[in-house]
C-alpha cells in the first residue's frame, strides 16, 4: 500500500467573489457559442433572421417599421442607428431584469444524518444543507457552502456527517473534492473548505479516533486519482484554530471505483465497497502520534453481483467467545496477547441482484482463515436473505444486531428479524426507498424515498412521525444507479433525446401554491430517457418551498406489486396538460395511456410495428376537478377520448389545453384537428337542478361547441406519425377571441374564432414556421413560437416583432422541439418569455454522438421580449434544462423550473415579489431568538430548547438576572368568573358605573399585578 | 407513512340517455306489494292529514279504503284491514277518518252523510239534506268538529259535529260537484272545490252567496289539491292538471303528462311531491317547484284513488296504495332498514329450511350473540374477554374490507382474480360491470394474458361465455375482442381436441359474424345520411 502525505490549506474564498455568485442560478460558463436568439446586431450572416409576412428576409430594418402587407422600408443607414440603440438599450434595460436564488431542489442520494439528540434532521440538496425538526418537521436553518460558480462547475454536495468528535458541526463533502467543516447551528464555516483531491470525491465518511492523547476527526474519503484509480484516504484537517497541520495518507488503492466508504468503532474499520468486491480494512497499528503513521490493513473479498448496500457494525467480544484464540494458544503460537482483542465486525451486504448476505464476526473469520490455512472449517459462506425483487438500495443495522432493516424499489421497508428469520414489512411506500438511517438512541428511522422526500418513523410502531417533502418534478440523473448493471426488462427509451415538459401552473387565487404534476420515477437517464409517466398532482407552496400535498390525479400503482408479469414495469398513465381556470376553482387536466408494446406482440403481424394496435388502444380523458373539502381536487367530470376519431377506433391525443382568462371556459386541440369549448353546466336531474352536501348546485364540464379546423385528422397516414402534428389554441385576455393553429404543411395558417359561436373570424397567414409550438395572447398581441417568435398585433393587424430561431434549435426534431421550447405570457409586466434548448459547450468540441445526445450537456436560453421593444429586455444562459415556464402570478415576471428540480423567479428589479425565493433561510427564527431572547415574551417550548445549544445563549441568560423572572411572570393573570362577576353584577344595569370605569376594571384585572415601583 | 389501499373503483360507463335517477330509485323503493281484490272499484283511499300543530299528538293507526257500498280501514303498520263499515244505503263514498282517529265520516250515493265512531262502528249522526249523491266528505284540518261535503246537487255544505243543520250552504256551481277540500293552515276557514261545471270555485264562509274565486276549466273537473303553502291548488281536469295561485288569482301551469283523465292527486313526501294517477294506469310522481315529472310507474288497471300514506314522526312515506277500476288495491311498501334486514333474514331462513340446512343456520346465526346477549347468559358484570383498551389518538377512518379478488388483483394474482370475479354461485353473479372493470384493470397491469393462459376446458368455459354474451354491447365491444383474440392466440391449437372448446370458438365466429353484418348496414345508412346532409349546415 502506497503512502503519501499532501498538505492541505483551507482556503477561503474571497468575500466578494462569493457574495457575487451567492444567489443566482449556475451559470454556464459564457463561450462563443451565443444564446439561441440572433440578434441582427450580434452576429451577421444568415442567422440574422427577420422576416415580414411575406417571408421575405428585412435586413436590418426597425421591427417596428415592418408592415405586414409587405411594405418594407428600406433604410441604408439603419444599421449604425441600431447599433446605438442597442447599446443604450442594454445600459438603461439590462439590469433592470433579475433572477433570484433557486428553492426547491433534490435531496441527494445519502444517508440522512440525525443530530445527537434527536430532536433534528440534516438532509442535503445539490448545493445546501437543510436542518429540519423531527418534531414538526419545520425547516429549522440552511446552510449554503460558499461555491464559486464559476470556477468550481461541477461542485455538488455528495456526502456529509456530524462531526462525532464535535456534534454541532457537519463535514460536507463536494464531488469536486471540496471538504466544509461547518457549525449547523450557526452557521459558521460555510464559506471556508479544504481541497481534499482534485479529480473529485466520491465519498466521505469521519471517525473521531484517540491516539497520542488526543481526539480528533479523521476524515474518510474515497478519491478518483488521476491515473484512473481509485483510492481511500485519511485525512486530519486543520481546524480553524488549531495549530496542528493537515495531514493525509492514502491507506487503500484500487482498481474499481470504490463508491461506498463506512467506518466503524471509532475508525478501528472500515468497509467500502467497489463494484463486486468488498474492502475490509482494519486499523494496524495502536499506536500513531500524528495521522501519516496510521496503517491499515484491508481484506477484500468478491461478492456475485453488483454490491448496492452495505452496513457494519462493530460489538466489543466477550471473555468466553474466544475459543479461537484458545485454539491458537494450544498450538503453541504465542500472539497477540497484549493486543488487544480485534472486535466482532458484522457486515451486511446488499446487492444489485436482490440478495442481502450477513457476515458475521467477518474480520476474526478473515484473519483466521488465512492463519488456519491447512484446516479450513471455518467457513465464510454468509447468510443469505431473498426477498427484494430488485436490487436493495439500502441496508442498515439496528442498534443491537437483531434486526436488518432494508428497503428498495419494491416500496416496502423490510425488516428482518436475524434470530428467527422473521420478516416484517411496511409496504405501500410512496417510492422507491432509498436511505434508512437508525436513529442515535434507535427509537425512530428515518426513510429518505426517491420522491424527493424523507420521513421519520417511529421504530416501535413504524408511524411516521415527520415528515419533509421537496417539490417532486423530475431531475436528470448525475450517476448512473447501480440497478443499471443488472439487466432487466426495460421500458422503450424515447426516440429522441429530450427532457420532457413538466405540467405546472401556478394557482391564482394563491400565487404561492405551484401545481405540479410529478410520478414516481423521478430521476432521468441522461442519455436514454424514458418517457415519464405523472400520475400525482403535488401542491407545492412557493413561500416555505415544502410540498404542502400530493394527490393522483390517475389510477396509480402505489399499492400494487409493481411489476407486471413480463416483468417489464406496470405503467401508468401521464398527466400531459394541467391547467386552471381564471379564479383558481377548477383544474382541468389530460391524462393519457398507452399500453406497452409487449402487451400487443400476440396481435402483431410479420413486419408491423404495433404502432397503430397500441394508439387503438390508447386512454385519453379530460378531467375537470374542483378544489374540496380539506384542500384535495376532487374529480368533477371525466371526459374519455373528447378527441376521438369518427371513423377509427382509440382515443386522438389532446395537443392542447388553454383556460379563458376571463370565465370559467376551457378549451382543447386534438389530433383529429377539432377545436373544443368545455364549460360547466349545472347538473340537472329531471330539469331539477342537483344540488351538493352544503345546498351548492353541483355543476358538470360539458363540450360547448367544437369547431373542426382543416382535414389533417381525417388522413390515415398521419396518425401513423406521433406527433408530426401539433396543435395550439389561446384565448385572448378578455376571452372574446380564441386562436387556433392546427399543425401541418399549411403555410402558418392560423384562425382567429369567436369564442363564445366558434365560427371563425380571420384566418391569418404565414403566422409561424415549420411547426407551430405554442400561441399566446398579450393583450391585444398574438404571440407564436415556432421556428421564429412572431408577435402580431391583431388590432392594428401587422406583425409587430419577428426573431428567428438559430439553427441549434430549428433542426431538431418535433416531439425534441414540443417538450424543451417554452412560452410565458406575463400580463402584470406585459412581456414574454421563450426559453429555448441549447449546448452547454460548444458542439465541436463534445465529441461523441453520445456527448451529444446526453442532456447534461444541454443549457437554457431564457429571453423575456417586451412587445414595446425591438429587442429583448433580458437573455440568460442557464447550465439546467429549463423543464416548466410560467407568469409569475401575484407579481410581475416569470418563474421557472428546472431539470434539478429548481424552481427560479425572473423578475423585473424593483417590483415586488410574490414568490419570493428568500424563504429557504427561514433560520430566521432561530436567529431572530438569539437576538431578541430578552424582548420576546411568546418563546414557545420549542425555542426554549434550542436556546440550551446556543453556546452564546448560556451566557446571556447567567448576565442577566431580570432573564429567568420573565418565565415566570409573563404567564397571563387568571381571571375567575367570580372576578368579574364583582365588577358587573353590583346591581341593575342603570345602576352601573360608567362604562369608562368598567373597561379598566376589566382591563385591571386582565393586567395582572400592577408593577411595583423599582426601588 | 404508508399509503392505504383504496376501494376498488368499477368502471363507469358512458350513462344512457335516461339513467335512473335517485328518485326513480326511490319510487322503485316501494315494493312487496299487496293486491286486495274486491268486488267493486275502489273509489277513495284517505288517510288522515297531518296536523297543523305539531304537537297534537295523532295515534290514529288506519287509513281509510272506499269500495262500493263499503269502508275498510286497513292498518298503516300491518297492512291488513281490521274494520269494515257497511251500514250504508248505497255506494259510499270518501271515507274520510279525522286525524284523532276515533271518528269517520262518508257520504253515499243516497245522499246521505253519516259520521261514525271509529271504534264501535256506531252511527253517531246521520245527515240528509243533500238530496243528490254526496261524493265529498272532509274534516277540517283544523277544526275537529267541521266537516265539509260537496254533492251532485251542486251545492258544498260545512257541517258542524253536534248541530243538526248544516252551517253554510255555497251555491254557485251549476253541475255536480265532485271534488273539494279545506285549504290548509290558518285559511283553513276556506273551502276549495272543483265541479263538473268546469270550474274550481274558492268558497269563504265570510262571504255568503257567491265564491271568492272561480277558475274556469276546459272539462269536468275530477280532484283538487291545496298545497301546504296555502297558496296554491291543483285542479285535475281531463287529463291535465293546472297549478291555480290563489295570490295571483291565475293558472300558473299545466301538467299535461297523463294521456286520460287524472281522477286523484296527492302529496307526497312531506308535501314536496305530487302524485297523480289516472285513467290510463299510470302514477306519475311530480316535483313541486318546477312541476317536472320524476318518476311513474304502471298499474294493470284504470286508477280512481290514490295516496302515498306517511307515518312516522318524520312523515316518511310508508305506502303508496292505489285503487284500480277493477277493484284491486294495491298497497307497496317501502321497507325501512331494519325491517329490511329482518326480511332478508326471514328469507333466509326459509330458504335453509327448504334446503334442509337450518341446523347449520342456526349455527352461525348463534355466532352473532351480541354482548348483550353475552351479558344476559353470563351476568350482567360480564364485559368480555377482557376489557377493552382504546387508543386514543389513532383515529383510523374505517376502510371496507377488500374483497379477495381485488387484493388478488393488487397482488398480481391475476387468474386467481378473474376466476372468483367470473364465478356463478347461484346466490351471487358479478354484475357484468365488475367483470369489465376487472377485465380492463388487467389490461392496465397487462396481466390479460397471464390470467387467460394455463387453463383448462372446464375453466376456459365461463370466459368464453362472457365474452360471448357481452361482445355486442358497444361498451364492451373493445375488452372483449382484446380479450377474444388472446384466447384464440393462446387456445387455438386445441380447439381440435376439445368439442366444447370448438364450439365456444364457432358461436363466437358467428355472433362477430353477426355483428359485422349489422356494422356494415349502420354504415351504409351513415353514408346515404351524409349524402343528404350534404348541403346541411
Amino acid at each position: 500500500m502506497s503512502s503519501g502525505t499532501v498538505e492541505l490549506k483551507r482556503k477561503r474564498l474571497g468575500p466578494n467573489l462569493s457574495e457575487k455568485h451567492k444567489s443566482g442560478p449556475p451559470i454556464a460558463p459564457i463561450f462563443g457559442w451565443d444564446a439561441a436568439f440572433e440578434l441582427p446586431e450580434i452576429v451577421p450572416g444568415e442567422e440574422l433572421v427577420a422576416y415580414d409576412m411575406s417571408g421575405q428576409p428585412i435586413s436590418g430594418t426597425g421591427v417596428d417599421e415592418w408592415k405586414c402587407n409587405g411594405e418594407i422600408k428600406e433604410q441604408k443607414e439603419e444599421t449604425e442607428r441600431q447599433r446605438e440603440e442597442v447599446q443604450l438599450y442594454e445600459a438603461r434595460q439590462q439590469p433592470a431584469w433579475n433572477v433570484s436564488s433557486s428553492i426547491g431542489g433534490r435531496m441527494i442520494n445519502a444517508d440522512p444524518v440525525f443530530t445527537q439528540d434527536e430532536k433534528f434532521l440534516i438532509l442535503a440538496n445539490r448545493s445546501s444543507i437543510s436542518v429540519y425538526s423531527t418534531s414538526n418537521s419545520l425547516l429549522t436553518t440552511t446552510l449554503i457552502p460558499k461555491v464559486d460558480v464559476v470556477k468550481r462547475p461541477n461542485a455538488r454536495i455528495i456526502a456529509y456527517c456530524i462531526s462525532p468528535t464535535n456534534p454541532d458541526h457537519i463535514w460536507v463533502a463536494f464531488a469536486d473534492g471540496a471538504i466544509y467543516y461547518i457549525n449547523w447551528i450557526s452557521g459558521e464555516g460555510a464559506d471556508e473548505f479544504w481541497t481534499l483531491s482534485s479529480n473529485g470525491c466520491i465519498h466521505m465518511t469521519v471517525a473521531s479516533m484517540v491516539s497520542g492523547g488526543r481526539r480528533r476527526d479523521v476524515v474518510f474519503a474515497t478519491e478518483l486519482r488521476s491515473d484512473k484509480a481509485w483510492r481511500i484516504t485519511a485525512n486530519e484537517l486543520s481546524l480553524p484554530g488549531s495549530k496542528l497541520p493537515s495531514a493525509s495518507i492514502t491507506i487503500f488503492t484500487s482498481t474499481q471505483m470504490v463508491n461506498y466508504l463506512k467506518s466503524a468503532n471509532e475508525g478501528e474499520v472500515l468497509v467500502a465497497t467497489a463494484e463486486k468486491s468488498i474492502m475490509l480494512g482494519f486499523l494496524a497499528t495502536d499506536k500513531y502520534e500524528t495521522l501519516d503513521k496510521i496503517r491499515y490493513e484491508f481484506r477484500v473479498f468478491d461478492s456475485s453481483a453488483f454490491i448496492s448496500a452495505i452496513d457494519v457494525r462493530c460489538s466489543i467480544p466477550h471473555k468466553e467467545d474466544e475459543e479461537d484464540e484458545v485454539v491458537a494458544k494450544r498450538k503453541g503460537k504465542k500472539q497477540k496477547q497484549k493486543q488487544k482483542p480485534k472486535p466482532i465486525v458484522d457486515v451486511v451486504v446488499g446487492d444489485a441482484k436482490g440478495s442481502i448476505f450477513v457476515h458475521n464476526d467477518l474480520l476474526r473469520n478473515l484473519l483466521n482463515k488465512e492463519r488456519l490455512k491447512q484446516e479450513s472449517n471455518i467457513s465464510l459462506l454468509p447468510q443469505k436473505l431473498h426477498w427484494h425483487r430488485q436490487g436493495v438500495q439500502t441496508v442498515k443495522w439496528s442498534l443491537d444486531g437483531a434486526y436488518i432493516i432494508s428497503g428498495g424499489s419494491e416500496t416496502v421497508l423490510v425488516l428482518w428479524q436475524l434470530d428467527t428469520g422473521r420478516h416484517q414489512f411496511l409496504p405501500h411506500m410512496a417510492a422507491t426507498i432509498q436511505n434508512v438511517v437508525v436513529s442515535p438512541a434507535g427509537t425512530s428511522y428515518a426513510v429518505q424515498l426517491k420522491d424527493n422526500s424523507a420521513m421519520i418513523l417511529s421504530t416501535a410502531e413504524l408511524k411516521a412521525t415527520s415528515n419533509v417533502a421537496g417539490i417532486q418534478s423530475s431531475v436528470l440523473a448525475h450517476e448512473e444507479s447501480i440497478e443499471v448493471k443488472v439487466q432487466r426488462v426495460e421500458d422503450e427509451p424515447l426516440a429522441h433525446s429530450l427532457f420532457q415538459r413538466t405540467p405546472a401552473t401556478i394557482n391564482p387565487s394563491d400565487p404561492s401554491q405551484l401545481l405540479v404534476a410529478v410520478g414516481q420515477e423521478h430521476e432521468l437517464h441522461p442519455i436514454k430517457p424514458l418517457a415519464l409517466k405523472r400520475p400525482y398532482l403535488q401542491t407545492f407552496d412557493l413561500k416555505n418551498a415544502r410540498s404542502v400535498g400530493r394527490q393522483a390525479l390517475t389510477r396509480s400503482n402505489i399499492t400494487n406489486i409493481n411489476v407486471a408479469p413480463g416483468f417489464g414495469r406496470m405503467t401508468e398513465p401521464t398527466v400531459t396538460h394541467m391547467k386552471l381556470s381564471f379564479d383558481g376553482k377548477w383544474l382541468a387536466t389530460i391524462d393519457e395511456w398507452t399500453p406497452s408494446e409487449a402487451d400487443l406482440e400476440h396481435i402483431l403481424h410479420a413486419g408491423m410495428d404495433g404502432i397503430d394496435e397500441r394508439w387503438r388502444r390508447r386512454e385519453v380523458c379530460l378531467k375537470f376537478w374542483q378544489m374540496g373539502q380539506g384542500e384535495v381536487w376532487e374529480l368533477v367530470s371525466r371526459i374519455n377520448a373528447p378527441h376521438s376519431f369518427e371513423d377509427a377506433a382509440g382515443a386522438g391525443r389532446v395537443l392542447d389545453l388553454a383556460a379563458d382568462p376571463s370565465s370559467t371556459r376551457f378549451s382543447t386541440i386534438g389530433d383529429d384537428a377539432v377545436v373544443r369549448t368545455w364549460v360547466t353546466r349545472s347538473r340537472k336531474r329531471d330539469n331539477v337542478v342537483v344540488r351538493g352536501r352544503y345546498g351548492t348546485p353541483l355543476k358538470n364540464w360539458d363540450c360547448h361547441q367544437s369547431a373542426s379546423m382543416g382535414k389533417h385528422g381525417l388522413d390515415d397516414n398521419d396518425r401513423l406519425q406521433p406527433r408530426s402534428v401539433n396543435g395550439c389554441v389561446a384565448f385572448s385576455e378578455d376571452g372574446s377571441i380564441l386562436a387556433v393553429a392546427a399543425g401541418g404543411d399549411n403555410d402558418g395558417l392560423l384562425h382567429l374564432l369567436d369564442a363564445d359561436s366558434g365560427t371563425i373570424r380571420l384566418s391569418l397567414n404565414k403566422m409561424y414556421e415549420g411547426h407551430i409550438l405554442q400561441i399566446d395572447f398579450l393583450g391585444q398581441d398574438l404571440i407564436t413560437l415556432s421556428d421564429k417568435v412572431l408577435l402580431y398585433d391583431i388590432a392594428a393587424n401587422e406583425m409587430r416583432l419577428s426573431f428567428g430561431l438559430t439553427s441549434e434549435v430549428t433542426k431538431l426534431e418535433l416531439s425534441q422541439k414540443l417538450e424543451m421550447l417554452h412560452l410565458a405570457v406575463d400580463p402584470k409586466s406585459r412581456t414574454f418569455a421563450v426559453a429555448t434548448p441549447g449546448y452547454a459547450h460548444d458542439p465541436k468540441n463534445l465529441k461523441t454522438l453520445l456527448n451529444l445526445r446526453s442532456l447534461l450537456n444541454q443549457c437554457s436560453h431564457l429571453v423575456v421580449f417586451s412587445p414595446k421593444q425591438r429587442l429583448p429586455v433580458f437573455k440568460q444562459i442557464f447550465g439546467t434544462v429549463i423543464t416548466a415556464l410560467l407568469p409569475a402570478i401575484g407579481s410581475e415576471g416569470f418563474m421557472f423550473l428546472d431539470s434539478a428540480a429548481e424552481i427560479y423567479t425572473c423578475f423585473q428589479q424593483g417590483t415586488h415579489v410574490v414568490t419570493a425565493m428568500a424563504q429557504s433561510t427561514s433560520a430566521l427564527k432561530l436567529e431572530g431568538s438569539d437576538n431578541e431572547a430578552e424582548d420576546t415574551m411568546d418563546i414557545s417550548e420549542d425555542e426554549d430548547e434550542h436556546l440550551g445549544f446556543l453556546p452564546g445563549e448560556d451566557k446571556k441568560i447567567a448576565n442577566n438576572p431580570n432573564f429567568s423572572f420573565n418565565f415566570e411572570d409573563d404567564e397571563t393573570p387568571v381571571v375567575t368568573q367570580q372576578k368579574l362577576s364583582e365588577v358587573f353584577d353590583i346591581g341593575p344595569s342603570f345602576a352601573l358605573p360608567p362604562m369608562e370605569e368598567l373597561f379598566y376594571q376589566v382591563a385591571g384585572l386582565f393586567l395582572g399585578p400592577p408593577m411595583t415601583p423599582a426601588t | 407513512m404508508a399509503y392505504q389501499i383504496p376501494k376498488h373503483q368499477p368502471v363507469k360507463l358512458p350513462q344512457g340517455p335516461s339513467p335512473i335517477t335517485p328518485e326513480q330509485r326511490y319510487w322503485r323503493s316501494f315494493k312487496s306489494p299487496q293486491n286486495v281484490p274486491s268486488q267493486s272499484p275502489v273509489t277513495h283511499i284517505s288517510f288522515p292529514p297531518r296536523s297543523g300543530n305539531s304537537q297534537v299528538p295523532s295515534n290514529n293507526d288506519y287509513f281509510a279504503v272506499t269500495t262500493g257500498t263499503r269502508v275498510l280501514l286497513y292498518s298503516i303498520r300491518t297492512r291488513k284491514a281490521v274494520k269494515t263499515f257497511t251500514r250504508f244505503g248505497d255506494i259510499a263514498h270518501s271515507g274520510e277518518i279525522r286525524r284523532d282517529g276515533r271518528v269517520m265520516v262518508a257520504g253515499d250515493d243516497s245522499g246521505k252523510i253519516q259520521v261514525f265512531d271509529v271504534n264501535s262502528r256506531a252511527i253517531l249522526k246521520t245527515w240528509t239534506e243533500h238530496k243528490q249523491p254526496v261524493w265529498t266528505t272532509k274534516f277540517s284540518p283544523t277544526d275537529l268538529t267541521s266537516i265539509m261535503s260537496a254533492s251532485d246537487d251542486r251545492t258544498v255544505r260545512l257541517w258542524d259535529l253536534p248541530s243538526q243543520e248544516n252551517q253554510t250552504t255555497f251555491v254557485g256551481h251549476t253541475d255536480y260537484v265532485r271534488s273539494g277540500t279545506f285549504l290548509p293552515g290558518t285559511m283553513s276557514n276556506m273551502i276549495v272545490t272543483g265541479s263538473y261545471d268546469e270550474t274550481v270555485r274558492l268558497w269563504d264562509p265570510r262571504v255568503p252567496g257567491k265564491s271568492a274565486m272561480i277558475f274556469k276549466h276546459a272539462a269536468p273537473v275530477e280532484a283538487v289539491l291545496a298545497m301546504p303553502s296555502g297558496t296554491q291548488v291543483l285542479a285535475a281536469a281531463d287529463n291535465q292538471i293546472s297549478v291555480l295561485d290563489l295570490v295571483a288569482g291565475k293558472p300558473l301551469q299545466l301538467l299535461k303528462n297523463h294521456q286520460k283523465t287524472v281522477t286523484s292527486l296527492c302529496l307526497a313526501s312531506d308535501g314536496t311531491r305530487l302524485v297523480s294517477g289516472g285513467l290510463d294506469g299510470h302514477i306519475k310522481i311530480f316535483e313541486t317547484s318546477g312541476w317536472n315529472v320524476v318518476s311513474g310507474s304502471k298499474y294493470t288497471s284504470p286508477i280512481l284513488a290514490l295516496n302515498v300514506i306517511s307515518s312516522g314522526t318524520k312523515r316518511e312515506d310508508k305506502h303508496v296504495a292505489v285503487g284500480l277500476q277493477s277493484g284491486v288495491l294495491s298497497i307497496r311498501t317501502k321497507l325501512s332498514g331494519e325491517q329490511k334486514i329482518k326480511a332478508r333474514e326471514r328469507a333466509k331462513e326459509m330458504q335453509a329450511l327448504v334446503d334442509g340446512n337450518i341446523d347449520d343456520y342456526d349455527k352461525t346465526n348463534k355466532k352473532k350473540r351480541t354482548r348483550g346477549m353475552e351479558a344476559k347468559l353470563r351476568g350482567i358484570d360480564y364485559l368480555g374477554e377482557g376489557a377493552d383498551v382504546i387508543i386514543e389518538g389513532s383515529e383510523r377512518t374505517k376502510v371496507k374490507k377488500e374483497t379477495a379478488w381485488a387484493r388478488d388483483l393488487r397482488q398480481g394474482k391475476f387468474a386467481k382474480a378473474l376466476d372468483a370475479i367470473l364465478e356463478e354461485n347461484a346466490a351471487h353473479i358479478m354484475p357484468p360491470i365488475e367483470v369489465l372493470s376487472v377485465l380492463i384493470e388487467l389490461r392496465h397491469r397487462s396481466g390479460l394474458r397471464v390470467a387467460l393462459q394455463g387453463r383448462d376446458e372446464t375453466s376456459i368455459q365461463p370466459i368464453f361465455k362472457w365474452v360471448l354474451k357481452h361482445i355486442t354491447d358497444p361498451r364492451y365491444v373493445d375488452v372483449c375482442v382484446d380479450t377474444a383474440i388472446l384466447l384464440l392466440d393462446l387456445y387455438s391449437e386445441h380447439v381440435g381436441d376439445s368439442p366444447n372448446m370448438a364450439k365456444a370458438v364457432r358461436q363466437l365466429h358467428v355472433q362477430v359474424k353477426r355483428e359485422v353484418e349489422r356494422s356494415q348496414y349502420a354504415w351504409q345508412v351513415k353514408g346515404m345520411l351524409n349524402m343528404l346532409m350534404v348541403k346541411m349546415p
